[in-house]
C-alpha cells in the first residue's frame, strides 16, 4: 500500500516536472538561430595568401558576388603564392623565363613601372633577401653581412626583360620575383572591378590589413577606416572615404628580436637589411589598391623626407599618412577634410 | 547500516568516500553533456546533489561535507574557473546547511530536504551574483530560480530515495 | 513524497508563481540606451539604435557585444558557461543579459536614464588598415 502510494506521487510529479520544462523550454529559452540581419548582406572570413582575409559585401547579389570574389582570390593566391611550387610565380623562378597570364603580366608591368618611378624603393626581386632572412618561413635569422652583400648584388628589378605584347619574361638565374608587397593591394583592386558586374551597392573587403573600399555604407554614407598604431595600443586616426584603398605598412607587422635588436619584414633592396628610414608606418589612400600596396611599402622604405617629395609630384594620385619613429603624425595635404585623430597631426602641403 | 560497518575500516571508508567522489564529478561532468539549458545562469537540474543528498543518509556529516568541497574544487579546476568555484561553493555549502537542517527537523523525506536544497543552492549563487556583479535588478532572476529548485530538487530527491531504496538490500 | 514535502514544493510553486506574475507586470518599454556595466560599474552607454561590435575586456575575460537592428546580444565570450551568448538578444527595459563569470551586466534604459553616453561617430570604426 504504501509503496503504490510513493509511486503514485513519483508518477505525478514526473508528469508536472515534465510539463513545466516544456513549457520553460519553449518560453523563456528563445534561444537566438544564427540570424543573418539582411538577405542582402554577406559576410564572410576566409584565409588566403598568408593572411586573414574579411569580406563584406551588400548587395541586391551579395551571395553570388562574394562567391566570385572568393573564387577570384583563391585563384590570384594559387597563381602568385611562392610558397606552392607549381604557381605560376613559383614555374617563373625556376625556369627563369616563360610567357605568362594576364594577372602575372598585369602585376609586372605595374611593378617594374614602380621600381623605377621610387628609384628601386619597390623591387620584386628582393625575395631571395626574404628567404636569406626566412620572413617567409617559421624561424627568422639574421643573415652573415656577406650573404647579404652578395645578395643585394642580385636585386634589380631592371635584370628583368618583360615585353608586354606577347608577355614574355625573362631574367638571370640568380633573380627571384615575389609580389608580395604588390599582390594584396591588386586582389583588392580586381575584385572591386568585379564587383561591379553584380550591382554591389557597397564592399568593405579587409585583405589582411589592405582595406578596399567600394560604394557607400548601407546608408548611403561613407566608410570610417582607422589607421592601426604601430605600438598596437589603438589608432593613429580614421580616415572617412569611399570607393579607394587604404593600406598601411609598417614594421610593426612581422618582425623578429636576436640580441635585442628588432628586425622587421620590410627590407631596403640597397642594403638587404630592414628599412631604417626613420618612419614606423605608412598609409596609402588611393582609387588603385595596387598602386596603394606597391607605394605604401616604397615610401616606408624611402622615409619621410623622399616620401614626401614623392607625393608632391604625384599628389592627385593619391594621399598618405607618415607616422615616424619620434612619434610625429604627417597627412598629406588630400586628407585633410577627411582625416581625424585624438593625436596631434600636421598637415603637409 | 554499512557506515557502521564501514567506522571499523579507515581504508574501506577511504575506498568509499573516493568512489562516491569519482561519482558526483561524473554526474556533474553528465549534467554538462545534457542538452537542457534554459538560458538562465544557475538553473539546472543539479545531478552532482544526487550523490551529496545520498550520501547525507549514509555517511557521516562532515564526510559529506569533505566531499562536496572536493567535488567543488575539483570540477571548478577540471570545467571551469575561480568564479565557478565561488558560485558552487556559495550555492554548495548553504544548500548543504539548509539541507542538514531540514534533514535534523524530521518534518521532511528525502524529496522535501532536496527541495530545500535546490532553492537554497540558487538562493546561494544569487545573493553571491548581487554582490559580485552589484546589480540588485538580479533579484528579478529570483522567482525562475525558486521554481527551478523546488522542482529540480524533488525531481533529485525522488530520485535519491529511489537509489537508496535500491542499495539499501545490497548493503 | 510525505504530506509535508508537498506543502513544502507546492508552497514555493505558488510563491514563484507570483513572483513571475508580478515581475511580468513591469511595463516592457522600448529603451534606446544600451548600458553595459562590469562589476557594478558602468562600463559604457551605448545607442541602441547605431549598429556596432563592442569587445568589452573585464578582469576574468572578454564578451563580444552586437547592437544590430534596434537589438544588443552577446556572440562571443571566453566565460566557461557561455549562458551570455547563448541569452537572445534583448530590446526592452526590462531586460538584461548577465555574464556572471565577468561579473558583467547588459541592460536597456530609456535615454533620459543615460548618464554617460558615447559618441558613436568618434568610436565607431568599420575597418582597420593595418
Amino acid at each position: 500500500m504504501e509503496t503504490k502510494l510513493r509511486r503514485k506521487s513519483y508518477v505525478a510529479f514526473l508528469v508536472i516536472f515534465i510539463t513545466l520544462i516544456c513549457a520553460c523550454g519553449s518560453g523563456c529559452a528563445t534561444k537566438k538561430d544564427g540570424k543573418t540581419a539582411n538577405e542582402n548582406e554577406e559576410k564572410r572570413t576566409i584565409f588566403a595568401m598568408d593572411t586573414c582575409m574579411t569580406l563584406q559585401i551588400w548587395g541586391p547579389q551579395a551571395k553570388e558576388a562574394m562567391d566570385a570574389a572568393v573564387a577570384e582570390i583563391e585563384h590570384l593566391d594559387r597563381l602568385l603564392s611562392t610558397g606552392s611550387p607549381d604557381s605560376e610565380v613559383s614555374m617563373l623562378n625556376q625556369m627563369h623565363e616563360g610567357v605568362v597570364g594576364n594577372d602575372t603580366a598585369a602585376l609586372l608591368a605595374r611593378s617594374l613601372a614602380l621600381f623605377f618611378e621610387t628609384d628601386g624603393a619597390f623591387d620584386i626581386t628582393v625575395f631571395p633577401l626574404m628567404e636569406a632572412w626566412n620572413f617567409t618561413g617559421d624561424n627568422p635569422r639574421v643573415p652573415s653581412k656577406k650573404e647579404l652583400a652578395g645578395l643585394t648584388r642580385q636585386v634589380d628589378s631592371s635584370l628583368i626583360l618583360f615585353e608586354p605584347d606577347n608577355k614574355q619574361v625573362s631574367f638571370p638565374e640568380t633573380v627571384k620575383i615575389d609580389f608580395g608587397g604588390i599582390a594584396k593591394g591588386y586582389t583588392g583592386k580586381k575584385i572591386a572591378e568585379l564587383l561591379k558586374d553584380y550591382d554591389v551597392t557597397g564592399a568593405l573587403l579587409n585583405l589582411g590589413g589592405n582595406v578596399q573600399l567600394v560604394g557607400a555604407k548601407t546608408d548611403g554614407s561613407k566608410w570610417n577606416i582607422a589607421i592601426q598604431s604601430p605600438k598596437k595600443d589603438g589608432y593613429l586616426g580614421t580616415v572617412f572615404t569611399s570607393d579607394c584603398a587604404v593600406v598601411t605598412s609598417g614594421g610593426y607587422e612581422r618582425y623578429f628580436v636576436e640580441d635585442g635588436i628588432t628586425y622587421h619584414h620590410i627590407l631596403d633592396p640597397k642594403t638587404g637589411y630592414p628599412a631604417q628610414s626613420g618612419l614606423a608606418s605608412v598609409t596609402v589612400i588611393c582609387a588603385d589598391g595596387t598602386l596603394a600596396d606597391g607605394l605604401s611599402t616604397a615610401l616606408f622604405v624611402m622615409g619621410e623626407k623622399r616620401a614626401l617629395e614623392f607625393w608632391r609630384n604625384r599628389r592627385y594620385e593619391f594621399d598618405c599618412i607618415l607616422y615616424t619613429d619620434t612619434g610625429e603624425l604627417l597627412v598629406t595635404g588630400g586628407l585633410k577634410d577627411c582625416f581625424s585623430s585624438e593625436l596631434s597631426y600636421r598637415i603637409v602641403e | 547500516m554499512g557506515s557502521q560497518n564501514n567506522r571499523k575500516n579507515k581504508a574501506g571508508r577511504a575506498a568509499l568516500g573516493g568512489m562516491l567522489l569519482a561519482l558526483a564529478l561524473i554526474f556533474g561532468y553528465v549534467e554538462t553533456l545534457l542538452p537542457l539549458s534554459f538560458g538562465i545562469p544557475g538553473v539546472k537540474l543539479g545531478l552532482a546533489n544526487l550523490v551529496i543528498l545520498s550520501c547525507l543518509y549514509v555517511i557521516s556529516v562532515p564526510e559529506v561535507l569533505l566531499l562536496l568541497v572536493a567535488r567543488i574544487l575539483l570540477s571548478g579546476f577540471f570545467f571551469g574557473n575561480g568564479m565557478m568555484i565561488l558560485y558552487s561553493l556559495a550555492g554548495g555549502l548553504l544548500s548543504f546547511c539548509v539541507m542538514l537542517i531540514g534533514k535534523k527537523t524530521n518534518r521532511f523525506s528525502m524529496a522535501g530536504v532536496s527541495i530545500l536544497g535546490g532553492v537554497f543552492h540558487n538562493l546561494g549563487q544569487l545573493l553571491l551574483a548581487v554582490v559580485l556583479v552589484w546589480d540588485e535588478k538580479l533579484f528579478f532572476y529570483f522567482p525562475v530560480l525558486l521554481l527551478s529548485g523546488a522542482l529540480t530538487g524533488a525531481l533529485i530527491g525522488l530520485l535519491s530515495q529511489e537509489i537508496l531504496n535500491r542499495l539499501r538490500p545490497v548493503q | 513524497m510525505k504530506r509535508n514535502d508537498w506543502i513544502l514544493l507546492i508552497l514555493l510553486l505558488c510563491l514563484s508563481g507570483l513572483g513571475i506574475v508580478f515581475l511580468g507586470q513591469r511595463k516592457k518599454e522600448e529603451g534606446t540606451v544600451v548600458r553595459i556595466s562590469v562589476a557594478g560599474k558602468l562600463y559604457g552607454e551605448y545607442s541602441l539604435q547605431e549598429n556596432r561590435e563592442l569587445l568589452v575586456e573585464t578582469a576574468q575575460g572578454f564578451n563580444k557585444i552586437r547592437i544590430e537592428a534596434n537589438e544588443v546580444s552577446v556572440f562571443a565570450a571566453d566565460c566557461p558557461d557561455r549562458y551570455c551568448a547563448e541569452h537572445a538578444a534583448i530590446s526592452k527595459t526590462t531586460e538584461q543579459i548577465v555574464c556572471l563569470p565577468h561579473r558583467m551586466v547588459i541592460e536597456i534604459i530609456r535615454e533620459e536614464q543615460a548618464k554617460n553616453r558615447q559618441e558613436a561617430s568618434e568610436e565607431q570604426v568599420d575597418g582597420i588598415s593595418e
